[in-house]
């Protein structure tokens, strides 16, 4: 009993919101806001509907099949069907997600506008450049170093060290992983050997020996070879990311463009793009 | 003997290029790319990073996307480019999902992975993507209809139609074109999704294999489901899925030769079985044909195709079971209660887990075939893996599990009120390779040579070397991986005694995982060292050694989850074979323990206030937290990939005798 209820009581919703015109305003000209009072969204929607859009979008035929489906509870008719009754119904004019479906849709189909043409070299080291702060190498630290299990053991060999590590150091007990690291972001070195002892050895000054410092598994003596500050990522090692943001950015003013026009389009002659 | 070659070979490159390499002064490797031990079959970059004694890479090598049926139908939306994204630590959206198509749940690893593979089920790739693609000839056929409609009902209808392979669905046309032409856009989608998430840069970030999951079921729901890993970006046109090969994978080792390795120039793959526990007793068994027997062809097919195995994911642990002649009581851990799929929604298909199942079993009856045969079936090494269906690589982490997404769920709506997933499921674990740099080359070939292990989640890191000539005091070398190279073999490798071979030992090295500053890592508890031999009268034995640490009183309050006492930050051990005998055939593999830990399930019924002492306290989507069945504490691990040792042809006494089964 209660399903059917729940249907009919679903249908009866969309039906009201429908009669009393959630989106009347769209269908009557006159009723336009000034354009000023448009928000993009809006103007987007407006859009779509003249297009046809909501006839033609995959998910929005979706989800009107499912709305209806589901208000009717039925499941043999196709979803052809369903979707010319729901059209007609206007149900696409009360579902909020099929009017976000839309907007977003319009949206992208702008916005392909502006990323069709592939960027060139040029412009893709000039966006770097325009933008270096979002891509940079984060600092690195190259170091050696030496472990010891207990802190005695780490302070014990400081007499055998030798000025600078140069060879094969036979110092220390082993760990898994070698004596010399490659040159590792705070992150990198944490993820192996400790949050706490990453930052101490950050913090060291290259060219000499540190005093016995703690990581996850014991003592270590580190020498830091060399500090690599933060700098702007190379163009190779970040070509993707800068083309895809490149082509956002065109993307995003191709939007903007195009609702400039609209805007201007709808102040001059609403009623010609109102949808049917 | 061309593998022990090579083998050899590389030992040999990676001395030489450790001795260059030890010279602490000199510039990191880019200025001049050394070579490497390893085929280099793509264009990219050389990493500015590479250690010639390796250095341990974390990844996981199992996940689903909304690509693959059986996740799409319960609310997983991730594409391979957003699971890729989350490997290399952004957050992404997961189930369940609002109307507006904004996600009540979002996730992000602690620790980013190095590597990664989206392994969608080749099956009904191309059917999914028709119903789920208006328009598409076939998008208004019943079982589409079913899968948009009701797609908890899809899950069972559609796997139910395909699990026996043989026909597909009528809407995909004759011969199933219209399905395979759906499945063509899919592959090519989940390849260029790898090739965008790919470092090909100096910098090597991250990397990503192509691959799929083959997944077949024989006998009414027994699993002998494979993950397909390729090398690199040169692969078939189209996953070879088990419509095109039935249910054996001696079939897809074949149409895998004749479509990559011989078809496709350049083209490299291999197979990773997984969730042998739930085989019926059909994973370690021929794979030609149901009720056959191994044969030499086989055993060497075989164990080229499949290096490793999956020892341990969300659907449990297949690495031993406790009972018979295991009192090892390390292999109680994460068991599925069945032994088959059906068993998990059919009473009447639940059969108890037997011995033959499990990947140690395994490990010893090829022992028997490398003594009959000369060849042996079974030389695998140990990886473990999530197999999300959240496409949520390397979330693993007992903590905040929001479940794995797959296995017949429903389509949720809300979050879950109670337990996020069945209570005898688990977040899965890590694959860990030792390579020289992070590149899909370098990386393959660490999976190829089987120096790989598992772990249940968590990352510590393991070094396992056995030789003859090990120094007793190795773990007080600083340069005892060095050490390990040079007079030994690392995990994954095979060492040949003669009747003068001094006593096998091994040199077994293990650091705890330091955690993140959020969640910090668990101390080590102990390391054991797994043994299985073959005796002179054909029969198999194993022994589990504690080889360093032990108990040491540390445990895990059950109402906090918070630890207590200490173990080991690191553990170092030289373990000589007391029983060792040059005449038998072996293989040894260390397994690491942690500390005792809160096992997932525990973590939400604490953080939900259940007290198991107060029955009523916990509601009914609770009740999971105090049932019989429900162990709250586990202890993480890592299980490394066995050593072999075989004696030499002319002395092996179990050779005339071994059944060969």
């Amino acid at each position: 009993m209660t399903r059917p209820l729940l249907r009919f009581a679903l249908l009866g919703a969309a039906l009201f919101a429908l009669e009393r015109g959630v989106v009347d305003r769209l269908r009557a000209p006159a009723a336009f806001p000034a354009s000023a009072a448009i928000s993009d969204d809006e103007l987007l929607l407006r859009e779509a509907l003249a297009r046809g859009l909501h006839e033609s979008d995959a998910v929005v035929r979706r989800r009107l099949a499912m709305n209806l489906a589901f208000a009717e509870g039925a499941h043999e008719r196709s979803e052809e069907e369903l979707v010319r009754d729901a059209l007609a119904l206007g149900m696409h004019e009360s579902d909020l997600v099929v009017q976000r479906r839309l907007v977003q849709k319009m949206r992208l189909a702008f916005a392909e506008r502006g990323r069709a043409a592939e960027p060139s070299e040029a412009e893709l080291a000039a966006h770097l450049a325009a933008h270096a702060e979002r891509w940079t190498e984060p600092a690195r630290v190259r170091a050696t170093q030496l472990y010891f299990a207990t802190r005695a053991r780490a302070e014990a060999v400081s007499a055998q060290l030798p000025p600078r590590p140069e060879g094969e150091l036979a110092l220390g007990e082993p760990l898994p992983f070698a004596a010399q690291l490659p040159p590792l972001a705070r992150e990198e070195l944490a993820r192996q050997l400790g949050a706490t002892f990453a930052d101490a050895v950050f913090a060291l000054e290259p060219g000499a020996w540190s005093a016995p410092l703690e990581s996850s598994f014991g003592w270590h003596r580190v020498y830091v070879h060399e500090h690599n500050a933060a700098r702007a990522s190379p163009l190779a090692v970040v070509r993707r990311e800068v083309r895809e943001s490149l082509l956002a950015e065109r993307g995003a003013r191709a939007v903007r463009y195009a609702l400039a026009q609209l805007r201007t389009r709808y102040d001059l002659a609403p009623s010609t793009v109102a949808p049917q | 003997m061309a593998g022990r070659s090579l083998a050899r070979a590389a030992v040999l490159v990676l001395t030489l290029s450790g001795l260059v390499s030890a010279r602490a002064e000199t510039a990191p490797a880019a200025a001049s790319a050394p070579p490497r031990p390893y085929a280099q079959t793509e264009q990219r970059a050389a990493c500015d990073a590479y250690e010639p004694l390796r250095a341990p890479f974390f990844g996981d090598t199992h996940v689903h996307t909304a690509y693959s049926q059986d996740a799409s139908t319960q609310g997983t939306r991730t594409t391979p480019r957003d699971a890729y994204r989350f490997a290399r630590g952004h957050a992404i959206a997961i189930q369940p999902w609002r109307d507006d198509g904004s996600s009540l749940r979002s996730v992000r690893l602690g620790r980013p992975l190095d590597f990664a593979a989206i392994t969608d089920h080749a099956e009904q790739i191309g059917e999914v993507h028709i119903c789920r693609t208006p328009g598409a000839p076939g998008h208004d056929a019943l079982v589409c209809r079913l899968y948009r409609g009701w797609p908890r009902a899809a899950f069972f209808v559609m796997n139910a139609a395909y699990s026996s392979g043989g026909e597909r669905f009528d809407f995909c046309g004759a011969n199933g074109a219209g399905c395979l032409e759906a499945a063509q856009h899919v592959w090519r989608d989940t390849q260029a999704a790898a090739e965008e998430a790919y470092d090909r840069s100096a910098a090597c970030r991250f990397t990503s294999f192509v691959g799929y999951e083959w997944t077949s079921s024989a006998d009414n729901g027994k699993n002998l489901h494979r993950n397909v890993i390729f090398r690199n970006e040169r692969v078939p046109k189209l996953p070879i899925s088990t419509m095109e090969t039935g249910p054996n994978a001696a079939a897809l080792w074949d149409q895998l030769e004749r479509e990559c390795t011989r078809g496709t120039p350049g083209c490299e793959v291999l197979t990773i079985p997984h969730n042998s526990n739930l085989d019926g007793g059909l994973m370690f068994a021929s794979a030609r044909a149901l009720g056959a027997e191994i044969d030499a062809e086989e055993a060497r097919i075989r164990a080229r195709w499949e290096p490793l195995v999956e020892v341990m994911q969300h659907k449990g642990d297949s690495e031993c079971l406790l009972g018979g002649d295991t009192t090892d009581e390390a292999c109680g851990f994460e068991k599925l209660p069945y032994d088959n799929f059906g068993g998990r929604y059919l009473d009447s298909r639940r059969a108890p887990p037997q011995r033959g199942q499990y990947a140690r079993d395994a490990l010893e009856r090829g022992l028997g075939y490398q003594a009959a045969l000369g060849a042996n079936p079974f030389r695998f090494g140990l990886i473990a893996s999530t197999d999300t269906h959240l496409g949520t690589p390397g979330l693993a982490s007992e903590r905040d599990f929001p479940g794995h997404g797959g296995a017949g769920a429903a389509d949720a709506s809300e979050l879950p009120a109670g337990l996020p997933d069945a209570l005898e499921f688990n977040p899965g674990g890590l694959a860990v390779l030792w390579a020289e740099e992070n590149s899909r080359d370098a990386l393959f070939a660490a999976m190829q040579r089987r120096e790989a292990y598992g772990t249940s989640g968590t990352r510590p890191v393991v070094r396992f070397f056995g030789g003859f000539a090990l120094s007793d005091d190795a773990c007080a070398d600083p340069a005892f991986v060095a050490q390990g190279y040079r007079l030994g073999v690392p995990m994954g490798g095979e060492l040949r005694a003669s009747p003068k071979s001094a006593p096998a030992r091994f040199a077994v090295l293990a650091t705890k995982d330091p955690g993140t500053r959020a969640e910090p890592g668990l101390d080590l508890e102990r390391i054991e060292i797994v043994k299985g031999w073959l005796d002179d009268q054909g029969e198999t034995h194993e022994r589990v050694t504690l080889v360093a640490g032990g108990a040491t009183g540390a445990g895990v309050d059950t109402r906090t989850c918070q630890p207590r006492g200490n173990g080991h930050a690191r553990l170092c051990a030289v373990w000589e074979d007391p029983a060792f005998d040059p005449r038998e055939h072996a293989f040894y593999y260390a397994r690491v323990l942690e500390n005792p830990s809160c096992r997932w399930s525990q973590h939400v019924c604490v953080a939900k206030h259940v007290d198991c002492t107060q029955p009523d306290s916990a509601p009914e989507e609770l009740a999971g937290c105090c049932a019989p069945e429900h162990q709250p504490v586990i202890q993480e691990r890592a299980w490394t990939s066995p050593i072999w040792v075989s004696p030499e042809e002319s002395v092996s006494r179990a050779a005339a005798r071994a059944p060969g089964a």
